[in-house]
């Protein structure tokens, strides 16, 4: 499970550097091409559209995984650790519900769009939006195994 | 649906303290709303996967990624040798080149956590060795790192101008004389406190070690220049700009300064793509409930009532003041931010309040708040750089949070701070 774990966090860190610089590529390209040549793309500002959603969604799985995302833990830094460990279940609880939402959602929306183009590019639409059931699943599974931690740390410190 | 709106808005507010994180219950306070209302759930991706298919908002991961680039490539320790060598000689001087040394290194990043964490290790440190108590110079880190976000090229900036469809490029160069005028306003403020608490000073250390520190950070002194140039030529959209800054700032790492290899990058892309992640996570469902205050007409109600109060622009900014500095205390600024535009920008317009000028005030005022407890993202990273108690930070930065308010009274009285240099350069 652990290697399981890995491989997956290291596909995702792999995809995230590889739309990263194909975003950076083509914005790079069209300011070339378009200073430089005269000759505008037509198609680099919708593909790099397209690749930071992905890129986006992609930062959200790392954030949610290095537990980086932004949250106001003034409550929970003054309380001990039973009561962080209760404040860490509530936060997982809330990260978890709304990616269940995201990703129910995102298959239908991805599903609908299957047979949507886009405007100038060869993939379909929903291949934008596949990024978001994809994303809301290994956000699911960071907050399962965000709360069992916190579970196992309230057991431990438990009174006798 | 309003009171439905401003009732889950209400619930939205309490539960942030119980310290979930803010996109997860943005998502479910939008959720919420939309199945009491009857709106089907597939809003939901759509508006948050679309808010991030956007040009402009493109330049944002860009920008993060010049910001790490810079900070891996040594230049704040350049950049704080020359601000120390040029005002170094006065009482107090490090707290003097603190300040100078954000006003240069706002020029290349947009962000007051990247200016606190990165340039800020380096002032502190100093500072500390130079016999400033941790909280002086936490205090000073923290008050100048709010004009990252002021001085082009800034993320929040960034985030207004694609939410509330204002010219990105207008904003940024709005943001330059406000930027030197918090600047000028610290100075003022370390001048006085340093003679009262007796701080340190340094003999003047020559115009020989002026120079040399000068060239020495040349290369990040002009790279301001070259950006804002190229943007205000009418050459570059800022995302365009934002990739030229990036090449610019990696050949400087990799080959002029030679403090980091290829090797190197996929860590820095990585870190750029998690930023990335934290700030769009926000972005993204800070859109989906901006899309269900307008369907609750939050918006209208709000500026109906409001406008019932009074038409006069000056009071309605007045009250929008107030209303973010007291937001700004509670809520991290970009979440803050996205959720209040839909609110208070339409009643603005309304009244006659020019859009690069309401921009500034709306991005000055939660810059602030990223330096006031209990929730201030600045403050909360100075601590931990400085070490020392959040509390004792806080109490220790309130001089200067009068100084940063005085600069915003000056911008909302006065609309021809922010407004001068954009019709000047951009009206041609």
């Amino acid at each position: 499970m652990p290697l399981l774990a890995r491989a997956a966090a290291r596909v995702v860190d792999a995809l995230a550097i590889a739309t990263f610089a194909g975003m950076f590529a083509c914005v790079l390209a069209q300011v070339v091409l378009r200073y430089a040549f005269d000759r505008p793309l037509v198609w680099s500002d919708e593909l790099a559209r397209y690749l930071f959603v992905w890129c986006a969604f992609l930062g959200w799985i790392i954030a949610a995984r290095r537990r980086s995302h932004l949250a106001i833990s003034v409550l929970a830094d003054r309380s001990g650790t039973r009561g962080r460990a209760l404040f860490a279940i509530v936060a997982s609880a809330a990260a978890f519900a709304f990616a269940v939402l995201l990703l129910g959602y995102g298959i239908q929306i991805t599903a609908r769009n299957l047979d949507i183009d886009t405007v100038a590019l060869f993939f379909s639409f929903g291949v934008v939006y596949a990024i978001v059931p994809l994303a809301a699943f290994a956000v699911a599974v960071y907050a399962v195994v965000d709360a069992i931690a916190a579970w196992q740390q309230l057991r431990a410190s438990e009174p006798p | 649906m309003t009171t439905l709106m401003a009732t889950i808005l209400g619930a939205w507010f309490i539960t942030l303290f119980l310290g979930p994180t803010l996109y997860a219950l943005m998502g479910l306070a939008g959720f919420a709303f939309l199945v009491l209302a009857g709106i089907p759930g597939i809003v939901i991706p759509q508006k948050i996967a679309m808010a991030a298919n956007s040009f402009p908002l493109l330049a944002a991961p860009l920008f993060i990624l010049m910001g790490n680039v810079m900070n891996t490539s040594g230049i704040s320790y350049r950049i704080f040798d020359f601000a120390k060598a040029v005002v170094g000689w006065m009482r107090g001087g490090l707290c003097q080149a603190n300040i100078i040394g954000s006003v240069i290194f706002a020029g290349m990043s947009g962000s007051a956590v990247a200016d606190a964490a990165g340039l800020g290790t380096v002032e502190i440190a100093a500072m500390k060795k130079e016999g400033y108590d941790a909280e002086t110079a936490g205090a000073i880190t923290a008050a100048s790192a709010t004009i990252g976000p002021i001085i082009p090229p800034s993320l929040p900036m960034i985030v207004y101008g694609v939410a509330a469809e204002t010219s990105v490029g207008a904003l940024f160069i709005a943001g330059v004389i406000p930027g030197l005028l918090m600047a000028v306003a610290l100075m003022i403020m370390v001048r006085s406190l340093s003679i009262r608490q007796a701080m340190p000073r340094h003999p003047f250390e020559g115009f020989g070690e002026l120079w040399r520190s000068f060239r020495r950070a040349f290369w990040a002194i002009v790279a301001p220049f070259l950006l804002i140039g190229g943007m205000f030529s009418g050459v570059f959209t800022p995302t365009e700009a934002a990739a030229v800054a990036v090449v610019y700032a990696l050949v400087l790492g990799l080959f002029v300064y030679r403090e980091f290899t290829w090797r190197d990058l996929p860590k820095l892309i990585l870190d750029t793509v998690e930023t990335t992640g934290v700030v769009m996570a926000l972005v993204m469902t800070a859109t989906l409930l901006g899309y269900c205050l307008t369907v609750a007409r939050i918006p209208q109600e709000f500026g109906g009532w409001l406008t019932a109060l009074s038409t006069n622009p000056l009071v309605y900014l007045l009250i929008v003041n107030v209303l973010l500095l007291v937001v700004g205390c509670f809520m991290e600024a970009l979440a803050a931010m996205l959720v209040l535009i839909p609110i208070l920008v339409p009643t603005a317009l309304k009244l006659g309040i020019d859009p690069v000028q309401f921009g500034l005030i709306f991005v000055l005022n939660l810059m602030i708040g990223t330096i006031t407890p209990p929730v201030g993202v600045v403050l909360f990273v100075t601590a931990k750089v400085a070490g020392v108690p959040f509390d004792r930070l806080a109490r220790a930065t309130l001089p200067y949070l009068w100084a940063l308010i005085a600069v915003l009274v000056l911008i909302t009285v006065w609309p021809a701070v922010t407004t001068w240099l954009p019709h000047l350069m951009l009206d041609k």
